[in-house]
């Protein structure tokens, strides 16, 4: 296998109209941190609608979540795991997409949507969560590489903390 | 003091320095730049980076 694409994963979502925001890796490497990141992480809007349209572009993409011994690989029932609101790490032939929701530390969509970045890349508009936002998140999860990440941000965005 | 021997002090100091110092140094300085950058710039380079470390992954993983 390559490596993942995740400039094409993301742009499937947003020409599917999939709303959502980036945080995570993508969005620590966007404010400057740039370093390998195993997965796509992104916060969906919750809307039944948009959940399905995910789930449905994720399908497209050959998307399967391994839940325990369970294999999920269909679009009814990646769609019913994330209405549920639970998190899912959906495989894709384009890497590997989280899909956040009700972790605690992460903001509602509304509330990154409201302040996000829009960035262009290719011809697709992607939104990227604060450095504020981030900073919280890392914060919260707090683990030793969040901590490391958390220096990383103030030496690329000194004065911004 | 000349600009010479300010020079050599700054040059001193730089040999004092131990490499895990000094590339601590850089690596801050890069982050720095870095930081400065679009985002999209940024964006671009983390999923390319990302996809090269990857493939050498598997490379080395092919490789054993």
């Amino acid at each position: 296998m390559s490596g993942p694409s995740f400039d094409q994963l993301l742009a499937r979502l947003v020409r599917a109209d999939v709303r959502f925001v980036v945080i995570g890796g993508l969005a620590l490497g966007s404010w400057g941190v740039i370093r390998g990141t195993k997965d796509c992480d992104i916060v969906p809007d919750p809307a039944p609608d948009n959940l399905d349209t995910l789930a449905r572009v994720a399908v497209e993409l050959g998307g399967h979540v391994q839940l325990g011994e369970s294999l999920l690989g269909s679009e009814r029932s990646i769609a019913a795991l994330l209405r549920s609101g639970d998190r899912a790490l959906i495989a894709t032939r384009l890497g590997d997409l989280d899909v956040v929701q009700g972790l605690e530390g992460v903001m509602p969509y509304a509330e990154l949507r409201a302040s996000a970045i829009d960035v262009e890349m290719a011809d697709v508009t992607i939104p990227i969560c604060t450095l504020e936002h981030l900073r919280t998140m890392k914060r919260a999860a707090g683990r030793p590489r969040d901590l490391v990440d958390l220096d990383d941000l103030d030496a690329a965005q000194p004065g911004e903390n | 003091m000349t600009g010479s021997v300010v020079f050599g002090a700054m040059a001193e100091q730089s040999k004092q320095r131990s490499p895990d110092l000094e590339g601590e140094r850089v690596r801050r300085l890069r982050l720095r730049a870095d930081g400065q950058r679009p985002l999209g710039v940024n964006l671009k380079e983390t999923i390319s980076l990302t996809r090269k470390l990857f493939e050498l992954r598997d490379a080395a993983r092919r490789a054993r």
